[in-house]
């Protein structure tokens, strides 16, 4: 009777611990839960805004190589009848650039998994000396829902860097977007000036020396549009000695630094 | 020990994995002492009836050796006899109550079953055997036991004005330790094989035996993976080989190991699961529940290192002495109620005083044993208890790792954003502005050539770039060279 009393008191004592136990086992399970889906979120936030920025890099590509295909040989066929014309094709170096030069940010940093520390040997026989087992088995709970809380906060900074990585993706993009259209104005300014080129030469004929200066002056811009076509064909959309990479760059080690203090804490 | 006793010790192991927790809805006593329940549960009139016969047996009359009375089996023949009545019918003496005998209780129902009630090992059926038994009957006369009341032995012994000779109040002494000892005999057993066979028989010697050994060893292994030096595992291997031959503490250590072990095998936890398996931890962790409180006591000074000495020594001793005697109640309930973090449960009963010295000296040495290998271990196991909460520390660090993080990076990408917003504004006005100059420039009627090259190199400005002819003579002198272009 002793013992099945005693037993009745330990077991419904246990029965106690174990059922906060298995609350707080829920509740972290559901913490988990989130913090699972806020990591989803911020890898699902930059795959995004890298396929968004991918497409808007092959668009910069696509305008060059639509110049360097297409207005840069009939400048060539125009202008080579009064001056020879030594060219370097460098059109799918820099495309390759393009692509390298920001393929670094899609990895965002893997946040570590915290796994709640089971307790020691040594820990084990002194916490049950000192606390007793139902106290043992909460604070082995309560373990588990602090690793599950810490999660949740490990979760909440691997999202704002990915919110730091974005910024840096939508910084891209603009300036993708911003030398796309700088190509296809430069390009139709490119086009008209060839054509006026082409219409001098065919009035003025080969000798460049007899034309007046107003001839001159369009054979000069048009060979100034084709070289300032040049150099903007070599504008990196990502320029690594910029202050703008370099501010993208400070910003998103900021995140990698913690993210990695988090994960030494986890 | 010998071979026999090892024997008898291991069937007990064997009886005790054997026994099944039957429980018994009788166990337990009532717990209202009154005229109705004294009555109808625990007295009887058929017991003192036959005690009485079988002690005057063929006689009629028997010395009352406490007074010296002749008692008169028959009353009727102790009232005729000193003539409580007259010829004409009428009660005239009173007499004859000095000599009709009576049966009744040396220790009283009610003084009894105050000390025993608690022990929830006994049975109304167990108390009214034992009280009925032969050892705590005898016989007196009817005005006697009158005039007893519910005065103990002790009392009217210790009364200069009780009337009884010294030789009638060394024998009523005589008969009153003769109760006590069966009485408690007959309650230890009674309650020792309500409790588990495990604690019938021939357990005093293998305990004296082995108690020590075992319980030195547990302790040190215990002190060992609180210090960690070993793990639970290696302790378990080793302390395996000691306990197989130990049987004795077999028997209690059972129950304790019992209730341990279904309460880890009840959480949640695999650790505490695994523990459950091995039979060994948990008896390491038993005895360590016979230190948790005196340990704690020490560690937070509210002890010195002798009264930890002491109080660990007595504990020892009440426990031991407990095993052998039948006092399991409150020894068990005094480390299950620390094992599961509650208060002791104090269920008095008795013990014997065999059972008590030996007791008594094991727990000394117990009490030695555990001050002179633990007491340094007992920091280390204090020490190692306090870091048990570093994960809130953890948790602390990581709360205010998650909240420097959120704002210097949200601090970074407003800084990021102002630098975008400056240079595209600058891009945006730089381009928009050589547009409009070389558009401006350009119109055949107004066509002005250093307007278009500004505005051309306005744009390549921004790239820290220059166009290539800035003017006709300068483009006029490379005519006759190629024309070199990367594009």
């Amino acid at each position: 009777m002793i013992v099945e009393g005693l037993a009745v008191a330990a077991f419904v004592k246990t029965c106690y611990s174990a059922n906060k136990s298995l609350e707080m086992d829920e509740k972290a399970l559901k913490k988990y839960a989130k913090a699972f889906e806020r990591n989803e979120e911020a890898e699902l936030l930059v795959k995004k805004k890298a396929e968004y920025t991918d497409k808007r890099l092959a668009n910069v590509a696509k305008k060059k190589r639509a110049i360097v295909q297409t207005t840069v040989p009939r400048f060539v066929d125009v202008y080579s009848r009064i001056q020879k014309i030594e060219l370097e094709n460098k059109s799918s170096v820099n495309e390759i650039a393009l692509r390298n030069s920001v393929q670094k940010l899609e990895v965002l940093n893997t946040i570590s998994i915290s796994v709640k520390k089971d307790f020691t040997d040594k820990e084990l026989v002194c916490g049950f000396i000192t606390k007793g087992l139902g106290k043992l088995m909460e604070m082995d709970s309560e373990r588990y829902l602090s690793a599950a809380s810490s999660q949740v906060r490990a979760s909440n900074v691997a999202y704002s860097q990915a919110q730091s990585i974005g910024e840096a993706y939508d910084a891209i993009c603009g300036r993708a977007d911003r030398i796309a259209q700088l190509l296809m104005a430069m390009n139709a300014l490119f086009i008209k000036s060839i054509a006026e080129t082409e219409k001098v030469i065919g009035t003025n004929g080969l000798n460049v020396r007899n034309y007046s200066k107003y001839d001159k002056g369009v054979l000069m811009t048009c060979v100034n549009i084709a070289g300032t076509m040049s150099d903007i064909i070599d504008v990196p959309v990502i320029d690594e000695k910029g202050q703008l990479c370099q501010s993208a760059v400070s910003m998103i080690e900021t995140g990698e630094k913690y993210i990695a203090k988090m994960n030494n804490l986890l | 020990m010998s071979g026999e006793k090892n024997n008898s010790a291991l069937d007990a192991m064997v009886s005790v994995n054997n026994m099944s927790q039957t429980a018994n809805a009788d166990l337990g006593i009532t717990q209202e002492y009154n005229k109705q329940n004294r009555d109808k549960l625990w007295d009887s009139t058929k017991g003192k009836k036959a005690y009485k016969e079988k002690t005057f047996g063929d006689k009629q009359t028997y010395v009352d050796p406490i007074t010296g009375k002749t008692l008169h089996k028959d009353q009727s023949a102790a009232q005729n006899k000193y003539h409580m009545k007259n010829s004409d019918g009428e009660n005239i003496s009173s007499k004859w109550a000095d000599h009709s005998a009576e049966t009744d209780h040396v220790n009283a129902l009610k003084d009894v079953h105050e000390k025993v009630k608690g022990n929830p090992f006994l049975t109304d059926d167990d108390f009214k055997d034992v009280m009925n038994s032969d050892e705590n009957y005898r016989l007196l006369s009817k005005s006697d036991n009158a005039s007893k009341g519910e005065k103990s032995d002790w009392q009217i012994i210790k009364d200069k004005d009780s009337g009884l000779s010294t030789e009638g109040k060394v024998q009523m002494a005589k008969e009153k330790i003769t109760s006590d000892v069966a009485l408690t005999g007959k309650f230890a057993v009674r309650t020792a094989q309500n409790a588990g066979k495990e604690f019938v028989s021939g357990a005093t010697d293998t305990l004296v035996n082995s108690a020590i050994p075992l319980t030195t060893e547990a302790v040190r292994k215990l002190v060992n993976v609180a210090q960690g030096k070993e793990t639970l595992g290696d302790a378990a291997k080793d302390m395996g080989k000691i306990t197989v031959n130990v049987a004795v503490a077999g028997g209690t250590n059972k129950l304790l190991v019992d209730v341990v072990t279904s309460q880890m095998a009840n959480s949640s936890s695999a650790i505490l699961q695994n523990i459950a398996s091995s039979n060994e931890v948990a008896q390491i962790i038993a005895v360590a529940a016979i230190v948790q409180e005196s340990a704690v006591k020490y560690i937070n000074g509210e002890i010195d290192g002798k009264e930890f000495i002491e109080e660990v020594g007595v504990k020892g001793a009440t426990m031991v002495a407990g095993m052998i005697g039948g006092q399991v109640g409150r020894e068990i309930g005094g480390i299950i109620g620390a094992v599961v973090g509650t208060a002791a449960i104090p269920i008095p009963g008795v013990g014997t005083g065999i059972g008590y010295v030996a007791g008594k000296v094991i727990g000394q040495v117990l009490g030695v044993i555990i001050t002179t290998v633990s007491c340094s271990a007992i920091i280390s196991v204090y020490n190692t208890s306090k870091h048990l909460n570093d994960y809130k520390l953890k948790e602390a660090q990581i709360r205010r790792l998650e909240s420097d993080a959120l704002k210097e990076m949200e601090n970074q990408r407003g800084k990021f954003r102002k630098i975008v917003e400056r240079e595209y504004k600058v891009w945006d006005d730089t381009i928009q502005s050589g547009f409009d100059q070389i558009l401006g420039s350009a119109c055949k009627e107004t066509y002005d050539l250093q307007g278009v090259t500004d505005g051309l190199d306005k744009i390549l400005s921004l790239f820290g770039k220059k166009v290539k002819f800035s003017s006709i003579e300068e483009y006029e002198n490379q005519l006759d060279m190629p024309l070199k272009l990367s594009l």
